[in-house]
């Protein structure tokens, strides 16, 4: 009867691979130095190794956790990391107003449905609000519209 | 040292104008921020940190502060009138305050836990300017090992005392010190995982970090779940905002203790104002004559959880501001605003800048008054504001989130840096590894690395010497009994939970 948590040996293998990774990249790039004088790799390999030792933990617990049954979202998160993406992307060729408007309408379809009124006034509400707080209130130099070509 | 002056000086500065603004928009956000569900104060204080950066370090701190204590404030609201919590320091008020309104004692419940916020709220300053100068005077003498084994000591407590898995919380930790390796090292000069990009060479940026395990990931786990709220008119009715004598004489009792456990509970590392409030709530049932009302609508326990979490939330900022050693995840973001301004956190604070600590524990008092008028009166205006739906709200965190990891250096690679967190945030929810620890290990990763360095250097490399000095010892010895006993615990956990599960699994 193997009866592994899946979701928790994802996370130890997540965890394994990360600490390997730190310990091997600053292994190879960096001078570890002595333990009287540390070089800039000391302790990122250290604790790289470490991590991986804790990684190697939660891996072998793994087949001791009951499995828990809450659900894991795709759409959700998808959705609202491409809408950070989008406003990263518009923010220095378009400007402020196009990336508001556009963060906010991709964020708005993460419930699933589309719906183009409320589209327009969120995302025009939150244009408003943009320029009163962020310009008008607190005077910071951001551009409002740019055209890059 | 005269403790008159200090207040003086410290008075003058809370009530600048510009001090007394941002006191004001601390507390009102902080309440708007408690009061509404699926968002906590870990979330808004991360978004709101960036803004900090174009103000004075003092002004900073004064809002920031307020936006932290305000939310215990505003959390008790949602608990009592609709039986969800605002965050997770005012979940045990539930057990009491909404059994009292559907009595239609809801506005007695506001009104005694507005009077209790406040008492613990003032009980837990005076133990901070009574305690944190002295602390700060005794932890000047402290050389590199003592403030290593210290950070070590706060960084295993918050981590092993915090819900869940242990090994994770360590691992989270561990994490957090490695990402805050990225950038130069400022011993060597050498760059540090920023595979040849400018971008990083000073570091990850704390806020794009905070913002994106701590916003992003939160709004990504409440879309589609935070249902908007129909408040039901006749569920609670403001009748009587006034306590009965009755009600006033049973709560003393309730709120002296309540401050007393508190103020304990929040200067310790790793317990805060959720533990406080818990605790002070099994102590009232034990000491009551009548454990039998409590979960049917007792005001003892509203008061005392409410006062505990109040009381909690003021003396956490004794290590953070006598040592510079946060105790929770939101007092590392208040070291991490230090930090920005190029203030070090540590002993020396208090001596140093005596305008910034007086000045923050004055405007406390300030905030706290705030926070009763802005409470009593106004509370029809939060009540209405729980059932903003959350498909208008969740868009308006994610602007705030974007433009402010944006106007940090004006680069749109920290907004990719907030993705990058909030891929991870979500990561790690899905593992059950909590986001605080990790973020604590970030904020004090880079002084952790730099004090052991030069210790290991101080005591040609001997670490046996380390361990000997009496503090570093007996503080490093105290580390390791917590991480033993918290593993003990868990294992101990762990094994009843395999129990059950096998026992439910012959039943079947």
């Amino acid at each position: 009867m193997l009866d592994l948590n899946v979701r928790e040996l994802s996370g130890g293998l997540f965890l394994t691979a990360l600490g390997a990774a730190f310990a091997l990249y600053a292994l190879a790039n960096y001078s570890i130095g002595t333990v009287t004088r540390m070089g800039p790799g000391m302790v990122p390999l250290s604790l790289g190794v470490v991590l991986t030792v804790f990684g190697i933990v939660v891996t072998l617990g793994a087949r001791w956790k009951p499995s828990e049954t809450e659900e894991i979202r795709v759409f959700v998160p998808a959705v609202i990391l491409v809408s950070i993406v989008a406003f990263a992307a518009l923010i220095k060729p378009f400007g402020l107003l196009p990336a508001v408007f556009a963060s906010a309408a991709i964020a708005t379809l993460a419930e699933g449905r589309v719906r183009p009124r409320l589209v327009l006034a969120l995302g025009l509400t939150l244009c408003v609000m943009a320029w009163l707080i962020f310009v008008v209130a607190l005077q910071l130099p951001l551009s409002l519209f740019a055209w890059p070509f | 040292m005269d403790i008159f002056s200090n207040l003086a000086l410290g008075l003058e500065t809370a009530l600048t104008p510009v001090n007394l603004l941002y006191c004001f928009f601390g507390v009102f956000l902080g309440t708007l921020i408690g009061v509404l569900p699926g968002i906590g104060a870990l979330a808004a204080i991360s978004m709101l940190f960036p803004i900090t950066f174009h103000l004075e370090p003092t002004t900073a701190l004064i809002m920031l502060a307020g936006i932290y204590y305000g939310t215990a404030y505003g959390g008790s609201t949602a608990s009592i009138l609709l039986n969800i919590p605002g965050g997770t320091s005012s979940a045990v008020t539930c057990l009491d305050g909404y059994p009292m309104a559907k009595q239609g004692r809801a506005g007695v419940a506001l009104a005694m836990t507005a009077i209790g916020s406040f008492y613990g709220g003032v009980y837990g300053i005076i133990v901070l300017s009574l305690f944190a100068p002295a602390i700060a005077s005794w932890a000047l003498a402290f050389g590199s090992a003592e403030y290593f084994a210290m950070m070590v000591l706060g960084l295993i407590a918050a981590s092993a005392i915090s819900s869940g898995s242990v090994i994770k919380g360590l691992a989270m930790v561990v994490l957090g010190v490695l990402l805050a390796t990225v950038g130069m090292d400022p011993q060597s000069g050498t760059a540090r995982f920023t595979f040849g990009s400018l971008s990083v060479l000073d570091g990850l940026s704390i806020s794009a970090l905070a913002m994106g395990l701590f916003g992003v990931a939160e709004i990504i786990t409440s879309v589609r779940a935070t249902d908007s709220i129909k408040l039901d008119p006749k569920a609670f009715s403001y009748r009587t905002l006034m306590p009965t004598r009755e009600d006033i004489r049973s709560s003393w009792g309730p709120m002296f203790r309540g401050s007393t456990l508190g103020s304990l509970f929040g200067a310790l590392p790793g317990t805060g104002p959720s533990v406080a409030a818990f605790v002070s709530y099994a102590v009232e049932k034990r000491v009551s004559k009548t454990p039998e009302r409590f979960g049917k609508g007792a005001i003892e326990g509203v008061v005392a959880p409410e006062t505990a979490n109040n009381a909690a939330d003021q003396t956490a900022f004794i290590p953070t501001l006598s040592l510079g050693i946060p105790g929770s995840a939101t007092m590392a973001l208040m070291i991490g605003a230090l930090m920005v301004h190029g203030i070090h956190p540590g002993p020396n604070l208090v001596a140093e800048q005596p305008s910034l600590f007086w000045g923050l524990v004055m405007s406390f008092w300030i905030g706290n008054v705030l926070l009763v008028i802005l409470n009593l009166p106004l509370i029809g205006l939060w009540v209405r504001l729980l059932s903003v739906p959350y498909h208008f709200l969740y868009p308006a965190i994610l602007m705030f989130i974007c433009i402010g990891a944006y106007s940090v250096h004006y680069s749109a690679f920290d907004v990719m840096v907030v993705f990058g967190f909030g891929l991870l945030g979500y990561l790690m929810r899905i593992f059950g590894m909590p986001p605080a620890p990790l973020l604590l290990g970030f904020v004090l990763g880079p002084l952790i690395e730099q004090h052991f360095r030069r210790a290991m250097v101080l005591a040609r490399g001997d670490f046996t010497a380390v361990i000997e000095r009496p503090i570093t010892g007996a503080i490093l010895g105290l580390t390791l009994v917590i991480l033993v006993w918290s593993l003990w615990s868990g294992w101990r956990a762990a094994q009843r939970l395999r129990a059950r599960t096998q026992l439910m699994a012959q039943e079947d």
